[in-house]
């Protein structure tokens, strides 16, 4: 048996700022993602009829950012909510545990990215581990926009258990 | 089996009311602002507008020394200054080994620990202040970093290389400051 997981981000337009806005009456029917978009809550469940949602999937108040370039970049980091700081302020010298944690804790690439009708491709270039992602470095995500100013990224359903040695 | 759908309903998190006369006012600010910055000096000067790729990493130690390719020969990055003002980036080090069993939450906890040293991811907001660079650190893979501002020495080889140098930090209990050059993603 298989567990079906999705996962959908909510972000917000990160400081909109006056050129965007002014150029962005006059496309108002075509919100645009190009820009920088803070994550507002991710929600995930395994259900179809979502009887397991869970509301807070990286704890109630997770910090994130992906930004679009106009030129097809892209880039995100994702944290969960209630990280602790490392006990020594150095990414090698940290207690194992602590670090482990912290990697546990965090979602982020870089790359470009290509619009197709209503999803959205992130090609990984960048990853914190070769080959960490098991679906490979294309990922897809169903974009639905609320206004100008707030757009959902879905993920596809993928197994938490589909991951096999290397 | 299952399947999946979308769920939406969520705060807003962003843009807390403002008096309209202060909106208009801060807008004809920053109109002005902008109208000041195309003016002069954008034209002489290369931008940091854009993405940068990571060529090489030097670390400068306090105690002397100069280590060559601290993230190894070939580290892996990429940087995105916007025009609004956010910055995110993403640097790793070469020759990292993938996990061998399981995901970021599941791989075995020293091989976990392993990659967690071996990237720095952040986003934030930056600005520039002569050679002087700002990033303030909003979301990091190194928490200690949130809430922090880092001021970065930086100047341009040409329209499309970047060098930053990194204020003091301490690496493997080594203090140092890293000299990183970029290269624009065209």
């Amino acid at each position: 048996m298989r567990k079906k997981l999705s996962v959908l981000l909510m972000l917000a337009a990160a400081i909109p700022l006056l050129a965007a806005r002014q150029s962005k009456e006059n496309f108002q029917e075509q919100p645009s993602i190009v820009g920088t978009w803070r994550l507002l809550a991710v929600y995930s469940w395994t259900d179809k009829d979502k009887k397991d949602l869970n509301q807070q999937a990286y704890g109630p108040h997770p910090k994130g950012f992906i930004t679009y370039t106009a030129d097809g970049r892209m880039i995100v980091i994702e944290t969960y909510d209630n990280r602790k700081p490392l006990s020594v302020n150095d990414l090698v010298k940290a207690p194992a545990e602590e670090r482990a944690a912290a990697y546990a804790s965090v979602i982020t690439y870089a790359g470009t990215y290509t619009l197709k009708g209503d999803t959205v491709i992130h090609h990984q270039e960048v990853q914190p581990s070769p080959g960490r992602n098991p679906l490979g470095n294309d990922q897809v995500r169903v974009v639905t926009f609320q206004g100008t100013d707030r757009v959902s990224l879905r993920t596809p359903p993928v197994s938490t258990r589909c991951f096999g040695s290397v | 089996m299952s399947s999946s759908g979308v769920f939406l309903e969520c705060r807003m998190a962003a843009n807390p009311r403002r008096p309209p006369v202060l909106t208009a006012l801060a807008m004809m600010l920053a109109a002005m602002l902008l109208h000041a910055e195309i003016g002069t000096a954008q034209t002489q000067k290369p931008s940091l507008v854009g993405t940068w790729r990571l060529v090489s990493v030097t670390a400068k130690l306090d105690r002397g020394g100069v280590m060559d390719d601290a993230y190894g020969p070939h580290p892996h990055g990429l940087l995105t200054y916007t025009a609004n003002g956010r910055v995110a980036g993403l640097e790793a080090h070469d020759g990292r080994k993938p996990l061998s069993s399981g995901d970021r939450e599941s791989a075995p906890l020293e091989e976990r620990a392993e990659a967690f040293s071996q990237f720095l991811s952040y986003a934030g907001s930056y600005k520039v202040a002569g050679s002087k660079l700002t990033h303030h650190i909003e979301a990091s893979s190194l928490e200690n970093d949130v809430n922090t501002s880092f001021i970065h020495k930086f100047r341009f080889q040409g329209p499309d290389r970047l060098i930053l140098t990194t204020p003091p930090l301490v690496r493997n209990g080594v203090r140092q400051v890293q000299v990183k050059t970029w290269e624009r993603v065209k």
